[in-house]
């Protein structure tokens, strides 16, 4: 066990100890990935805010039943956003994409100015294409290649084999690249 | 050497090749540099999309503030679970139940619904008995000779109503009614056993006893059998035609056993 891994078993034993200040701490490790997949998941961004919360307030009311089966605690977290998306998607069945840049900040991240407007329009044409794709493929391409996990991180969070994962994420990413040429095309006969 | 020398599309295994060498950290560049011309535009777009989807980790930031507020929510002790606060919950909802009782130890929300059931069970009999109509047959008519006025029942006949064994009756019997009387001599021995307080006793004394007597009891007469004293009377002129009674309603009521025809009895 790496010392990284030991600090992080002692910060979750303490959090299961009821220990307040642990659990921020592994909130504020975890905030950031567990945001970044329900935002992707769901797109509406109050939405997304308040389910992160309800996410973090689980985990912490049932953190004291936490037990570690060798899985990451970042696993728990996961299955719990996973299982909050789930029944929010059950209540509302159509989801309606929030059209608003993600951040101001995005317009400075495009290169030039008459580049912006295509860039948003990139990056919006991917976001609705992810919410086509299917529960595993949207979990997988979003912790591969939005979060940057590795395939076996992601076979543990999932619970699927590393092959299987790489297989699921080989079709999501053909099945978005054909979405998004779809959506382009779309827009370029409307233009 | 180019491991996708082929026209066909891009597959699962092409792709996870690529991917796999993505992540020994080759290039875009070097990537498609392995694959046949054929492949590399569907290659190009597969990994402009991968590009874009980091762009999109790079432009989701989550909220500072988010982050602040659930500190100082997490700093603010959590108490109780949710399950706790749903006990609770019920917990408090029981306590500001009203608790209807009777007395203490007979809650009558537990007992409302046996104890009413009953009260209307009772009721419907009591209040039925007014409407029910009587069986017609002997047991009726013994029925309404024990429970009601005789001689409303019977307005044709002389009835005399005796309830009480000790109402002992001193009848004035000439021999002729006393014949008529045990006409039908098939009944016990009726002894004499008392006078009637009205009743001389030297005319008690004069009794031809024991006398068989049958007093019917099978008509409208009497409902239970009794023994009666019967007192022979000589007539007396200076009292009444009879003796010694004045003239009651059952010295009436024999004089129209005496008048009636016998074959009409």
């Amino acid at each position: 066990m790496t010392r990284e891994e030991e600090n992080m078993a002692e910060l979750v034993r303490k959090a299961v100890d009821g220990d307040s200040q642990a659990f921020g701490e592994l909130y504020a490790l975890y905030f950031a990935p567990i945001y970044r997949y329900i935002y992707v998941r769901i797109s509406v961004k109050h939405d997304v805010d308040d389910i992160t919360q309800t996410v973090f307030l689980k985990a912490w009311q049932a953190v004291s039943r936490y037990e570690n089966q060798g899985r990451p605690f970042l696993a728990w977290l996961f299955t719990i956003a996973r299982n909050s998306v789930f029944d929010y998607r059950k209540k509302k069945r159509e989801v309606f994409l929030d059209d608003t840049p993600i951040r101001d900040e995005s317009v400075a991240l495009a290169p030039r100015d008459e580049e912006k407007e295509l860039y948003n329009e990139q990056l919006l044409a991917v976001r609705k294409a992810l919410l086509d794709l299917s529960e595993d493929q949207q979990d997988v391409i979003v912790l591969r290649f939005i979060e940057g996990r590795s395939y076996r991180e992601i076979a543990s969070l999932i619970e699927k084999s590393e092959d299987a994962v790489r297989a699921i994420a080989s079709r999501g990413l053909r099945e978005l690249r054909k979405k998004i040429g779809r959506t382009d095309d779309t827009s370029n006969k409307a233009s | 050497m180019n491991y996708l020398n082929k026209h066909n599309p891009i597959g699962d295994v092409d792709m996870i090749r690529i991917l796999e060498r993505l992540d020994r950290g080759m290039t875009t560049e070097e990537v498609l540099l392995e694959l046949s011309e054929e492949n590399r535009d569907e290659a190009r777009e597969l990994l402009e999309t991968i590009r874009l989807l980091d762009e999109v980790r790079e432009v989701i930031v989550p909220p500072r503030e988010h982050l602040q507020q659930i500190l100082v929510r997490l700093n603010a002790p959590f108490e109780k679970s949710i399950d706790e606060e749903a006990r609770d919950s019920r917990l408090e909802k029981n306590t500001h139940t009203p608790k209807y009782r009777i007395f203490p130890l007979f809650p009558l929300r537990h007992y409302f619904f046996p104890v009413s059931v009953g009260a209307i069970a009772v009721l419907l009999v009591v209040a039925g008995r007014s409407f029910i109509v009587s069986p017609i047959g002997t047991d009726a008519v013994l029925y309404e000779l024990g429970t009601e006025n005789l001689s409303e029942i019977f307005p044709d006949d002389q009835v005399i109503q005796i309830t009480d064994k000790s109402d002992v009756l001193s009848v004035p019997v000439t021999e002729q009614h006393f014949d008529m009387l045990t006409e039908d001599t098939t009944g016990s021995v009726v002894s004499a056993t008392a006078p009637a307080e009205d009743a001389g006793r030297a005319a008690t004394e004069n009794i031809q006893a024991p006398v068989p007597l049958n007093i019917s009891r099978s008509g409208t007469l009497y409902a239970n059998p009794f023994e009666a004293t019967i007192v022979p009377l000589t007539k007396n002129e200076t009292q009444d035609a009879y003796g010694v009674f004045p003239e009651d309603d059952f010295s009436i009521y024999l004089k129209t056993l005496t008048d009636m025809p016998i074959d009409n009895y």
